[in-house]
């Protein structure tokens, strides 16, 4: 393969579990549940009242502005500290993600460094809490400027000063691997010398109760593979990350945190709502995103699930993780971190990304929150109890997205 | 040149009052739609359209749905629906949530639903870049066909300004068409064409972050013509909001080339080049 | 309300999901094998009947039945401990 290497040398990260790549990491090697009832929005008429929230109000370890969700809408400034949760997040981690990667004008241009978010929801749940307040906020044409999705890239690219590629893609819960993956074909194909990718979303009433209309919220906690698991709760945050080519990387000095190897998305193309009971399109995706790795599937040391909890997915991804494995299976530990942070959709495996680059860095695999009882269903190597101890070199991340929207990644060290 | 040469082998673009023709409504007979968003009808049925061209222009591409990916451009799709869900889940007297509704109110819906009811099971993904967004799209497929990811591509683009934000007539559904056009690789459309098809030679986007509106047009068209390799292109005329919807009518009426296809809102813009003859000029 | 209403009811209902005639759909047709419904299907018919007729039917027995009839015997059980308005 004589396609360029491409390497992580930034990470920002915005959770419940903290801000910050350390608060994060601690709080997810700690296996610290972060789902607690929400305060954002009247769970009554729901069946559960937890989610991975993060705290509105300024403070340690949590995202600057006002006091609570705003009614009123914001100037079209993301300046504004009331502008919508998820674009303040992606901006956050953005600009850390940067930092962190030491990413100055004098060694790369502007105009070459390109942003590139995942989402699925956009701004819609900022938009549907004007609406709510305000029936004459449907004439304000700010709302109709906040309406769009776009904005989660282009508000990082200008607090920046970006001017590379921008765009952002909305894959359902794979977003966040798209994105990754959509960096690193630009850095490829020689659009861009970096790219700042990654996801953000924050918790939206609507989804709740969807997923509440599905009878898939879990009362209390999200269990991942466990046989008494009852479903997912809804999270929000953001990461980012900067990828640049191998070599233009070390020209620079820059640290490497790790490699992305390879990704792969294919379609379901089964279900509006349920995988295909045979996985068909995970093990499709494993297997391609491996091979574009060129790395052999009993050369993988870890795998971070999608793991949402509810009892379709986990099955049917404990079976693709098998039928791709084989044998292996039984040597490479599992985790989830939709246990710890609830799923929080387009940043979801962001985070996991990030948490996967952690632990090739450090050895350590997170433990599954939660975890109690083994379903024979689910015949993986879980995590548990407490963070596992084991080199990590390769990496494996899933991601199916709703309607059958997969993606996977594989990261390596550096 | 980055990247491999693509062509567009068939087209469609279809409006919403167009939905309830009969020529267009049989394309959906049989299928079960009664929650499906209105966006996701327009492009299944363009989608159907666009493939059903393609096969008469180039007696392809091969029925494997492993090989045939999607990538949707929108702003709105699923937000006239999600507004509904929350104004009926909030509702004070008789709060109510439909299941179906629910993952329609989504930007990904049409994309997975074009998966589903085709079936199409290669690369699937939907991208938000304004009146951009249907270049990003554009080459996200030519990116997927040259890494083999998939035999052809549809590209998509879908926006009707919802109800929930509409303001006035100009923003009609019935205005706007959906557009779908089937990508494939340059010399495969070429060896199997029994029609003229529209060549794409290249496709580039660019950001202004002081929205300096100018100077990005200025970059996406310079970058697009360098990787084209053409030293100047006429731009088309831009007859359609949607730059699919322009690609489409511009492969149908087969304009003398190289041309450009621009779009720009904002800081964001792009351009693509594209060529109708088979000899292709330096 | 009396079982032919609640059968007339379900009839409808699953007739506007699947798009079918109601007149069609038999008792003790399959839902799956012989109709064809998905489970977002069944769970959309069971939101519309709690909505129609005022009551909150158990999602578990409403998944694990296979007709009409089940369906019909689920609902007015739900009917008689809590009486529509």
């Amino acid at each position: 393969m004589s396609a360029p290497a491409i390497v992580v040398t930034g990470i920002g990260v915005r959770s419940p579990l903290g801000s910050g790549v350390d608060a994060f990491w601690r709080g997810a090697l700690d296996g610290a549940v972060a789902t607690r009832p929400l305060t954002r929005f009247d769970t009554e008429r729901l069946s559960s009242d937890r989610g991975g929230e993060i705290a509105w109000g300024a403070g340690a370890g949590h995202v600057a502005g006002g006091g609570g969700p705003p009614d009123r809408i914001p100037d079209a400034s993301s300046a504004d500290t009331d502008a919508p949760l998820a674009v303040r997040l992606a901006e956050q981690v953005a600009a850390d993600a940067v930092a962190d990667a030491q990413l100055s004008f004098d060694a790369v241009a502007p105009e070459r460094v390109g942003v590139c978010i995942g989402t699925v929801m956009g701004t819609r749940p900022a938009v549907e809490r004007w609406l709510q307040s305000d029936p004459a906020a449907r004439e304000d044409p700010r709302a109709a400027a906040w309406a769009d999705p776009a904005l989660l890239s282009r508000a990082p690219a200008r607090a920046l000063g970006l001017g590379g590629p921008n765009c952002v893609v909305a894959t359902g819960c794979a977003a966040g691997n798209s994105a990754l993956a959509w960096g690193a074909e630009a850095l490829r194909a020689g659009r861009a010398d970096a790219m700042v990718v990654g996801g953000a979303d924050e918790i939206s009433q609507a989804m709740l109760m969807m997923f509440d209309s599905f009878g898939l919220l879990a009362p209390d906690a999200v269990r991942p593979f466990d046989a008494d698991r009852e479903g997912l709760l809804l999270g929000e945050g953001a990461a980012a990350f900067v990828l640049e080519r191998a070599a233009d990387a070390r020209a620079r000095g820059a640290r490497i945190h790790g490699r992305l190897l390879g990704w792969a998305n294919v379609a379901d193309a089964f279900h509006i709502t349920s995988p295909h009971p045979e996985a068909r399109g995970a093990v499709r995706a494993m297997r391609r995103a491996l091979e574009r790795a060129d790395v052999e599937a009993s050369a993988v040391d870890h795998i971070s699930a999608h793991g949402t909890g509810t009892p379709a997915n986990d099955a049917v991804e404990a079976r693709a993780i098998r039928d791709v494995l084989g044998s292996a299976t039984d040597e490479v530990p599992v985790t989830a971190l939709k246990s710890l942070l609830g799923h929080s959709q387009g940043a979801a495996s962001a985070l996991e990304a990030a948490a996967c680059l952690l632990a090739i860095r450090d050895g350590l695999v997170p433990p599954v929150g939660n975890y109690v009882t083994r379903d024979p269903a689910c015949d993986v190597d879980v995590v548990a109890g407490e963070a596992r101890a084991v080199p990590v070199e390769v990496a494996l991340s899933n991601a199916f997205g709703f309607g059958g929207n997969i993606e996977c990644v594989v990261l390596g060290a550096p | 040149m980055t990247g491999t040469a693509t062509a567009i082998a068939g087209t469609a673009a279809v409006t919403a009052a167009e939905l309830e023709q009969p020529a267009v409504a049989e394309l959906l007979a049989g299928e079960r739609l009664r929650s499906v968003s209105v966006e996701s009808r327009l492009l299944l049925a363009a989608a159907r359209m666009a493939l059903r061209d393609a096969r008469a222009r180039t007696d392809g591409p091969a029925d494997d749905p492993d090989a045939l990916g999607v990538v949707v451009a929108t702003r709105h799709a699923g937000l006239q629906d999600y507004a509904e869900l929350f104004r009926e889940g909030t509702d004070a007297e008789r709060p109510r949530v439909r299941p179906a509704k629910g993952p329609q109110a989504g930007l990904t819906a049409p994309a997975a639903e074009i998966s589903i009811r085709l079936p199409a099971a290669g690369p699937n993904a939907t991208v938000c870049n304004g009146a951009v967004g249907g270049l990003d799209a554009l080459r996200y497929a030519a990116d997927r066909l040259a890494a083999g990811d998939a035999d052809a591509m549809l590209v998509c683009e879908v926006d009707l300004a919802p109800a929930v934000l509409r303001r006035n007539a100009d923003d009609a559904p019935e205005l706007q068409r959906a557009a779908v056009i089937v990508l494939q690789r340059d010399e495969v459309v070429q060896a199997r064409a029994t029609a003229p098809c529209m060549r794409v030679l290249a496709v580039a986007t660019a950001f202004s972050p002081t929205d300096d509106a100018a100077a990005a047009q200025m970059r996406a068209r310079e970058q697009a013509l360098d990787e084209a390799g053409v030293s100047a292109a006429d731009p088309l005329p831009a007859s359609e909001r949607s730059v699919v919807a322009q690609l489409a009518a511009a492969a149908v009426h087969n304009a003398h080339g190289p041309r450009l296809v621009t779009a720009h809102e904002a800081g964001a813009a792009g351009a693509a080049v594209i060529q109708p003859e088979r000899a292709r000029r330096r | 309300m009396t079982r032919d209403n609640v059968v007339t009811l379900l009839r409808e209902l699953l007739g506007d999901i699947l798009e079918l005639d109601p007149a069609q759909l038999e008792l003790e047709q399959d839902l799956i094998d012989d109709l064809d419904t998905d489970s977002l299907q069944r769970l959309e018919l069971m939101t519309e009947i709690e909505h129609e007729l005022h009551v909150r039917l158990d999602a578990r027995a409403w998944r694990e039945a296979r007709t009409l009839a089940e369906l019909t015997e689920l609902t007015l059980r739900e009917l008689a401990e809590s009486p529509s308005r």
